[in-house]
């Protein structure tokens, strides 16, 4: 049996890619089947990760090294604690959110969806790819495979709006996927290897010189981009304002995934040099994450669109990671990985609501939401619990993943930041409490014919409004991945 | 003392929250299924945390803790003595409420009835969630539910008052809720622990300077919910609620889990020797006069009479926190006792001005002139409730008095009794004069709305006026607060 | 060396040529208008990269990575290859450019199309 499992790492990046592949192929024969190729793709990709994260809860990490030549020759892949616990929530993630579309989107039109679900396969598969891989070069082309992917999502309404935003999207991104390549190549002169495991045994004597520095800043900052990290997150307002509803969903998974690739840049390939060098890489993380918490959920509160809103949100809710990762102890840690899976969840569930209410009733707007709890009670029931989520308040997994990096805050010295964080609770509740007052407390002038949506489409939004819930109180489960991942992490990087 | 291991205290708050998600479900379409469930949940709860008094008062201690949410803090519910007297209270006065409310709601033909119920149910069960809760964490999450259901019931009427209400409300409550938060987290922080331990978990971890910033951040975190001033402002404004909720609100829910924990934190947190240590007592105490006589003042110039009532409670809940800042047994006692005392009086005396709302229409004081004619029974109960908290003898009011002017005596500080004294003074500048005006005015002929006052209004409000009599007459029958209260502090002082 | 010596400034003018080149693009995706001379600029940054890593990959006295069989003068004596493993990894990147660049002027393209102007300061008005 074991054997196996050593192919699964592999397993979990191809498959998205193969029916990548022959999706078009069907396409031509018959195009309405691709949501049915996406679903079985997506399905088989979650129960290899779920086998995935069993066996590396079982046995620990392993490596697997393509064609089976061992680095530095070789591609290496690696499967641990952290790549598996999030390849599960992409894959879950995913599999709902294709769950709850349909066979032909609606602002899509037949053509466009399935070039939609092929690029959405295209960048699935490169998700996987890089919370798996061990070389940083792999880790630039896959960032790219998503990142091109991602780009043509955004632009895929093909009207005007969606065009540009999709188009300051690409620049930025390019932009950073520069930045990505420079850094790498500082990174290649200094140590001669692309393989993170042997970089990181390189490192070390040579990691005060300032090209190592510079390639890590480039690096940092290159993935800033693709994770929306202020100031680097202006291309997210419109990307999920004007992009197709389903896109943010998405995007909100590739955030996460930019996350872990932060990671390991941070932690697997300078983890054991934090020690030694002088630049305190986790204090300005941790700054910049609690920077862009606060600023974040500023410019959210100021917003009428609720996509917008909800970008901000995200802006706000990656520094909060950010703020996890820099404060280096392991409860910090833990705390961020878990922030990712339970901001991951609300945050899908609200959009997932946000696009229900569009196709029912067309709203787009904070102020148009008055009245709609008795047009649409369950939908906004679900709505709720995620934005209770968000908000941070008990029983949802956003309170538990708050307050452990809070605690790791203040257990670490730097209270003020659990201070900025529990602050932060308070700012996500005034603009998430204007929509719920509007929906709940306020009579509108919502026309009569808006009804509820089908149960087919409300199913999703349950199963992750009853994870979101679950997450709050059986915490247990995903910390029996994240604490190994980050003991892990912290205690020599692989 | 016998640590029971069992979910049976999972099993009472999922009456509520099952009865929450019937009502949620079917309430619209089935006739009758919100009263009925709400009354079914009601009886079946109490009876229930009757039968686990019984055994808590026998020296059992029940524990559940299904999992652990932080390292080293599980979702714990525990009833002790004092968890399973708080029960018994919110579970009393809910059946009493419930029946009340559906004489309130059919009365007025309120809308959105269904949301009432809904909310309501789950106040309760977070509010025993609150008295079951065995560590600060599970105590925290219930204490936020209880804010976010309390909201649609504030804003019920959804008039602009009521959502302008409503908004202070929240944001006193959650603001109040991040700086709980804040000290739960350091002290979790420092101890690794956040279990309700007789004698405290605090102790010997921290400078006194340390310990005494913890102990005012948790004030402020506890305070807003206490009704402490400054940070009362909350309270007067949700008096736009319906009366039921402003009945539950005042007497039992929000500020009695406020005070409730308040308490926690002073003597299974802090312990009573540290807290003796560090020496927050007499600044706890200063707070606790201030508001009781800021309040009763500022009660005097209140026309409407929720909102007399209103400030009246802002300062009958410091009675509570004075008891405890005295640190004298007896003292204790009184304000541990209060709990069940000002619940029953102050609900009483919100059940009839419902009742007056109902059967005139009317809701300033100044309008009620001769009332005691039309409506003698409610007139009646509100001189009850009324004397109860002037402090007359006879009535639960006056115990706690007494208690808690022995234990300002047993700590040789005479000078709150003075306070106590003038308190009494004050309230009868504000309860005298509108029950005289009843009772000794004739009617001014006006166009007044008559309704009948249906017996769902009558009967709570009789039978919360007896026991205010009873628990004044009869203060140490068994079961009574008082000798629970008594058992209680023996604990706490681990005599 | 230290910096300013001018054997460290030469000896490393392919960094130079890099970074110039990087810098002009920068300066042309942040200054100019017309949305294809942006996308133009980034193209520039990525042939800069492109260039920096290539020339990586040279050693000096080193001959193409070509797998040389061993003939009678030379065997015994070790050969001394350039690194191929830069221009391999360029080649990806070249390719990945080139997706980027379709995909960039096909968005220009359409974007003429829906509102007639490429200017990005009258287009982010839109927005």
């Amino acid at each position: 049996m074991n054997g196996m499992f050593v192919h699964l790492p592999l397993l979990i990046i191809m498959i998205p890619f193969a029916a990548a592949f022959i999706g078009p192929l069907n396409g031509f024969l018959f195009r309405s089947w691709i949501r049915r190729i996406v679903l079985i793709a997506l399905s088989l990709n979650l129960i290899c990760s779920i086998l995935l994260a069993l066996q590396v809860l079982s046995s620990g990490p392993f490596d697997y090294y393509l064609s089976g030549v061992a680095p530095p020759l070789g591609i290496a892949l690696y499967a641990d604690y952290l790549g598996a616990c999030i390849s599960v929530l992409i894959s879950g993630i995913a599999l709902v959110a294709v769950f709850y579309s349909a066979g032909i989107i609606p602002e899509l039109g037949e053509r466009r969806t399935f070039v939609f679900y092929v690029l959405l396969l295209l960048a699935i598969g490169a998700m996987q790819g890089i919370v798996f891989t061990a070389d940083i070069f792999t880790l630039f082309v896959l960032f790219e495979i998503q990142a091109i992917s991602l780009y043509g999502l955004v632009a895929m309404r093909g009207d005007g709006k969606g065009l540009l935003a999709g188009y300051k999207y690409l620049l930025i991104g390019s932009a950073g996927s520069a930045m990505i390549l420079i850094g790498i190549g500082f990174l290649y002169i200094s140590t001669g290897t692309l393989n993170m495991h042997l970089m990181a045994e390189l490192l070390p004597p040579v990691s005060g010189s300032y090209t190592v520095l510079a390639g890590l800043a480039l690096l940092i900052a290159g993935i800033s981009t693709k994770i929306g990290l202020f100031p680097l997150h202006i291309w997210m307002p419109e990307a999920y304002a004007y992009g197709p509803s389903i896109f943010p969903v998405i995007s909100t998974i590739a955030l996460k995934v930019g996350v872990v690739a932060i990671i390991r840049v941070v932690y697997t390939i300078f983890g054991s040099s934090l020690a030694i060098q002088t630049i305190p890489l986790e204090s300005i993380l941790a700054l910049l994450g609690a920077v862009a918490v606060i600023i974040c959920s500023i410019l959210a509160i100021r917003q009428v669109d609720i996509r917008k809103m909800f970008a901000y949100s995200s802006g706000a809710n990656i520094g909060c990671i950010m703020l996890g990762l820099g404060i280096a102890t392991i409860p910090g840690v833990e705390g961020a990985i878990l922030h990712m899976i339970t901001h991951t969840t609300a945050k899908a569930g609200l959009f997932l609501c946000a696009d229900i209410i569009l196709i029912q009733t067309g709203i787009r707007y904070v102020h148009e939401f008055k009245g709609l709890s008795k047009a649409m009670p369950y939908t906004m029931a679900a709505f709720s619990i995620a934005a209770i989520s968000m908000v941070g308040l008990p029983l949802t997994g956003g309170f538990m993943s708050k307050i452990t990096i809070a605690s790791a805050a203040i257990a670490d010295g730097i209270t003020y930041y659990a201070a900025i964080l529990l602050f932060w609770t308070l700012l996500s509740a005034v603009y998430f409490y204007r929509i719920l007052n509007n929906a709940y407390f306020l009579e509108g002038t919502l026309s009569s014919t808006i009804r509820e949506a089908p149960l087919r489409i409300l199913i999703p939004i349950f199963i992750i409004s009853i994870t979101t819930i679950l997450l709050g109180f059986f915490v247990e489960i995903p910390m029996a991945l994240i604490r190994p991942a980050a003991g892990l992490l912290l205690g020599g990087g692989f | 003392m016998a640590v029971i291991y069992s979910a049976f205290p999972a099993l009472i708050l999922s009456i509520a929250l099952g009865a929450a998600l019937i009502i949620a479900l079917f309430g619209e379409r089935v006739r009758y299924l919100n009263e009925g469930v709400t009354i079914a949940a009601a009886i079946l709860k109490f009876l229930l945390v009757t039968l686990l008094y019984t055994s808590v008062v026998g020296g059992a201690v029940w524990l559940w803790t299904p999992v652990t949410l932080l390292p080293g803090v599980p979702f714990s519910l525990k009833i002790d003595l004092f968890g399973i007297y708080f029960a018994l209270l919110s579970s009393f006065l809910w059946l009493v409420t419930s029946v009340y409310s559906i004489g309130y709601m059919r009365s007025l033909n309120e809308h959105a009835q269904t949301r009432y119920y809904v909310c309501f149910a789950i106040c309760v069960a977070a509010t025993v969630g609150i008295a079951f809760s065995g560590n600060l964490l599970t105590f925290f999450i219930f204490y936020e539910i209880l804010t976010l259901a309390t909201y649609p019931l504030v804003v019920h009427s959804q008039t602009e008052e009521a959502l302008a209400a409503g908004r202070k409300y929240l944001t006193y409550l959650l603001s109040g809720g991040v700086v709980f938060l804040f000290a739960i987290l350091l002290t979790y922080t420092i101890t690794g622990s956040l279990d309700f331990v007789n004698g405290g978990i605090l102790s010997g971890s921290g400078t006194t300077e340390f310990l005494r910033i913890l102990f005012f951040i948790f004030l402020i975190g506890v305070g807003v919910k206490t009704a402490i001033m400054p940070l009362h402002g909350w309270l007067p404004s949700a008096m736009v609620a319906p009366t039921p909720v402003s009945a539950l609100l005042h007497a039992v829910a929000v500020v009695k889990a406020g005070t409730f924990g308040l308490l926690r934190v002073i003597f299974y947190i802090f312990g009573i020797d540290l807290f003796m240590e560090i020496g927050v007592a007499p600044i706890l105490a200063f707070i606790a006069s201030f508001t009781i006589i800021t309040a009763s003042l500022m009660a005097l110039s209140q026309d409407n009479l929720k909102k007399r009532l209103a400030y009246s409670t802002i300062s009958q809940l410091s009675y509570i926190v004075l008891g405890a800042a005295l640190l004298a047994p007896t003292a204790l006692e009184g304000g541990i006792a209060h709990l069940m005392h000002q619940a029953f009086m102050k609900i009483t005396l919100f059940f009839c001005a419902g009742a007056i709302l109902i059967g005139t229409g009317k809701t300033l004081l100044s309008e009620m002139h001769g009332m005691a004619e039309e409506m003698p029974l409610t007139w009646a109960a509100f001189t009850i409730g009324g004397l109860g908290l002037i402090g007359i003898p006879l009535t639960a009011g006056f115990i706690t008095k007494w208690y808690l002017i022995g234990g300002s005596l047993d700590a040789g500080q005479p000078i709150f009794v003075i306070i106590l004294l003038t308190s009494a003074l004050l309230n009868a500048a504000y309860f005298l004069p509108p029950i005289y005006h009843a009772y000794f005015f004739s009617q001014e002929k006006k166009e007044t709305l008559e309704r009948r006052v249906s017996w769902c209004i009558k009967a709570p409000i009789i039978v919360c006026a007896i026991i205010v009599i009873l628990l004044g007459t009869i203060p140490y029958a068994p079961y009574f607060p008082l000798e629970s209260a008594h058992e209680i502090v023996r604990q706490i002082l681990g005599i | 060396m230290t910096i300013l010596d001018s054997g460290f400034i030469l000896g490393h003018y392919n960094y130079w040529v890099a970074i110039i080149l990087i810098m002009i693009g920068l300066y042309t995706m942040m200054a100019k208008r017309n949305l294809i001379k942006k996308f133009i600029g980034l193209n520039i940054i990525e042939t800069a990269i492109f260039l920096f890593y290539i020339s990586l990959g040279d050693v000096s006295g080193g001959i193409a990575p070509i797998f040389q069989k061993e003939s009678g003068e030379t065997a015994g004596n070790t050969i001394l290859y350039a690194n191929p493993l830069p221009s391999a990894m360029m080649l990806t990147a070249i390719v990945v450019a080139l997706c980027m660049t379709a995909l960039a002027l096909s968005f220009a393209v359409l974007i003429y199309q829906q509102y007639g102007t490429l200017d990005a300061r009258k287009l982010m008005e839109e927005l």
